[in-house]
């Protein structure tokens, strides 16, 4: 017999098949389309024109661009190898804000420039000390903190022409290119036809033979087809 | 008219194939059976080649990947020295050319400047 719950939670599942269909009948369509927004406005648009412009450079320009991302990676080390050179510079500036406590600011650029683990023992330290100079210190951390972060900005707007200089310096190189170019193209504008490739077969007949028996002697008719047809 | 009822009809008109100065060499990836079958059956007298890897059926670009790897149909014209002089590509397994069509080629290469 029926049963009452049985027909409402079918009737329940029914509608929940409605719902989903309807959302997907009118969200699919407009995920697409946003994805293809995405796409075009982010992925495709001037990046593919120029490897299209340059298609035939690329082949070519790959062993001169990694000379220039070696050189980047080489100037992106030296500047990173003189990062701490540059965080070493506030110190002594430091010494100077504070001059009297030799052994805090030691503690200080321990904190700083050592694991962050430790700078809760450190201050546990420095709170047996002295509270004001530990109010000092926070502020020559911030300060030395972020005194190396500009430096570093300033450095990564100097590496971005010095990128450009690469690229550009890599451009008088291209007149190596069409040299490169050049046996590669040959092939292309054959001799008004294209050369049959040889081969050698068995034949149903027992034999061996080869398309270039042929040559100087007859013409062929070469025909590929189908036994079973 | 099917690929190998192409064979047929060049062995019919293999007269005038050789009166063109021209021979004849079929090329499929079936196996010798069937080849040596249609030779059999058909009086062929040309060459019919097997060529189980597909080899020279890739190297004339007329693989069919999607057909279990066998031969598109197709025809070429090779002249004396070496030179693909016109080739045929089948749409379908029943698109072949004509005789008539191959030996106007052959006319004309005969015809025509030697390369």
């Amino acid at each position: 017999m029926f049963n009452k719950q049985e027909m409402l939670y079918n009737l329940y599942i029914l509608n929940l098949e409605r719902t989903t269909l309807k959302t997907a009948y009118y969200t699919y369509p407009i995920i697409t389309l946003l994805l293809v927004a995405i796409v075009m406005t982010t992925g495709c648009g001037p990046a593919s024109t120029s490897t299209n412009v340059e298609t035939g450079r690329e082949q070519l320009e790959i062993p001169v661009a990694d000379e220039t991302q070696g050189e980047v990676v080489q100037t992106t080390k030296a500047n990173t190898v003189s990062l701490p050179d540059n965080t070493a510079t506030p110190d002594p500036a430091k010494t100077i804000i504070k001059g009297k406590d030799s052994t805090s600011l030691e503690n200080t650029a321990a904190r700083v420039y050592d694991n962050d683990p430790t700078e809760t023992t450190n201050q546990t330290e420095d709170v047996s000390g002295n509270s004001d100079q530990n109010q000092v210190n926070v502020s020559t951390e911030a300060a030395s903190t972020a005194t190396p972060e500009p430096t570093n900005e300033a450095e990564v707007t100097q590496k971005k022409p010095e990128e450009i200089h690469d690229s550009n310096s890599s451009m008088p190189v291209s007149p190596i290119e069409p040299v490169v170019i050049q046996p590669t193209e040959p092939p292309i504008p054959k001799p008004e036809w294209p050369e049959a490739p040889d081969f050698s077969l068995p034949s149903a007949q027992g034999n061996q033979i080869s398309l270039s028996e042929y040559e100087g002697d007859k013409h062929t008719i070469l025909v590929f087809y189908r036994a079973y047809w | 008219m099917f690929c190998k009822m192409q064979l047929v009809k060049l062995q019919q008109d293999y007269s005038t194939v050789d009166s063109l100065d021209a021979q004849v060499l079929a090329v499929s990836t079936d196996d010798l059976e069937g080849a040596g079958w249609a030779v059999a059956q058909q009086g062929l007298e040309f060459p019919v080649l097997y060529d189980p890897e597909a080899s020279v059926v890739k190297q004339y670009g007329v693989f069919n990947s999607t057909d279990e790897g066998r031969a598109l149909p197709a025809t070429f014209v090779i002249d004396k020295d070496g030179y693909v002089r016109w080739q045929y590509l089948g749409k379908s397994t029943s698109d072949r050319p004509a005789n008539s069509l191959i030996f106007e080629q052959l006319r004309q290469i005969n015809s025509g400047p030697k390369s």
